[in-house]
């Protein structure tokens, strides 16, 4: 009796040779005998000395992956840190409309920039806020930085608003500290000049302009500005006076339009704008 | 020669190695009588029946006579490999191959166990290697070479 000679291949001589070798090894190994502990130690410090280039190249792994893991934590940490810078802004932008809304005049709603249009960049807005908000033509779109603009078409659930940006229309003006009025109008070279002011008129650099009140679109005393230049005008009848919006046209979110034109606590006139 | 021969003499020699090792041995050295059979099987039946026979010779002894478990199986096991695979079949006479393959296999053997347990015991390995190794696989080797010319043995060829 014979082993078969189809086992007799090559291959399988050495796989029952390693076998054979692994479980006595593994057999020696298992035993809590002294001398071979020493051995074993032995063995296993010689096992341990010829992996460790594995273990750089685990700590590699290990480095990589936390690499990975940080790199997604501080994407998720710049992310949140954004919104919540956000947040911050909207807080503050959303206080200081309501601390505006509250010590306004005149009744004033909340609306959302949604769109921009219009032939000049802030030239026109859409606001969220329409006829069943209680929009009409003509009712004046303002934030708590000064006037934006009025609204020239209005829908049922929003409007648009033409700001001072490229306007078509004149707003009667003041330069608060003398008194003295004029017309605001935007200027093709992107300026604002107050147009109308008698020769001579005190004006200065840094005077506030607000609304007037009249022409029965924009109440008086809406802040619009600052006068920024004062220049030679082209008819030598006088100077011009160029003035800075408060209104950032093109970072405009969240506006007010005013929606009755009584004043609510029957002062307005008699006051300007926060 | 059958499996059940193969397997009588194994245990035989098994018994043999036990009882009788300490009686015939010399000044403390003592002759293995089942690594001369090992190598015999391993030569005449190939590296897979070498394995498998100096395997469970050697566990078998490791049970029996305390040396830690696995360590005379392990040597048993690649002398009787090594003797299946390296022998090609010539000629089995007296010295070539079975005398060089009989002392080589025994100085492995007692190669690797005083190694281990010369670890074990922080004693230098060479001297006592030298002093009982050495003088062991030469007193195996004679008893394997008596056993060859014994008329016990039936020449064959590998």
């Amino acid at each position: 009796m014979r082993i078969s000679p189809r086992l007799l291949t090559p291959a399988t001589d050495w796989v029952i040779f390693l076998i054979t070798v692994a479980v006595s090894i593994a057999l020696l190994f298992m035993g809590n005998n002294a001398a071979v502990s020493v051995f074993k130690g032995e063995v296993g410090d010689l096992l341990a000395y010829l992996a460790t280039p594995t273990k750089y190249v685990r700590q590699g792994i290990d480095l990589w992956r936390e690499n990975e893991t940080l790199r997604n934590y501080a994407m998720n940490l710049t992310r949140e840190n954004d919104e919540l810078r956000d947040a911050a802004f909207e807080n503050e932008r959303l206080r200081s409309m309501l601390d505006f809304k509250e010590r306004f005049p005149m009744l004033l709603k909340a609306a959302e920039v949604i769109a921009y249009s219009g032939a000049h960049i802030g030239g026109q807005i859409r606001i969220n806020a329409g006829l069943s908000d209680g929009v009409v033509v003509n009712a004046v779109v303002l934030t708590p930085q000064g006037l934006v603009g009025k609204v020239i078409e209005t829908g049922d659930h929003s409007s648009v608003v033409q700001t001072l940006v490229g306007n078509t229309y004149g707003v009667s003006v003041m330069i608060e500290r003398s008194r003295q009025m004029g017309i605001l109008r935007w200027q093709a070279t992107g300026e604002w000049k107050i147009i109308g002011l008698p020769t001579g008129a005190d004006a200065r650099i840094g005077d506030l302009v607000l609304t007037t009140g009249a022409g029965a679109v924009f109440p008086k005393g809406i802040r619009v500005g600052v006068v920024s230049a004062t220049r030679l005008g082209n008819n030598s009848l006088g100077k011009d006076y160029l003035v800075s919006p408060f209104v950032d046209f093109q970072a405009i979110e969240d506006v007010f339009f005013v929606t009755a034109t009584e004043p609510r606590d029957g002062s307005f006139g008699s006051r300007t704008m926060p | 020669m059958s499996y059940p021969i193969l397997i009588g003499i194994g245990l035989l020699l098994l018994l043999l190695d036990g009882g009788l090792g300490s009686l015939i041995s010399i000044a403390g050295i003592r002759p293995s009588l089942t690594l001369p059979f090992i190598v015999y099987v391993g030569l005449l039946r190939g590296p897979i029946e070498g394995t498998l026979f100096s395997a469970s010779i050697g566990l078998a002894l490791d049970i029996f006579s305390g040396i830690p478990t696995g360590l005379t199986m392990f040597s048993y096991t690649v002398a009787g490999f090594t003797c299946g695979k390296l022998w090609n079949g010539g000629p089995f006479r007296l010295i070539w191959p079975w005398g060089i393959y009989v002392v080589l296999c025994a100085l492995g053997v007692e190669a690797v166990t005083h190694f281990i347990l010369s670890r074990g015991m922080e004693i230098e390995f060479l001297p006592v290697f030298i002093r009982n190794g050495v003088p062991a696989a030469l007193y195996t080797t004679g008893f394997g070479l008596l056993w060859f010319l014994s008329p016990l043995h039936r020449m064959k060829s590998a």
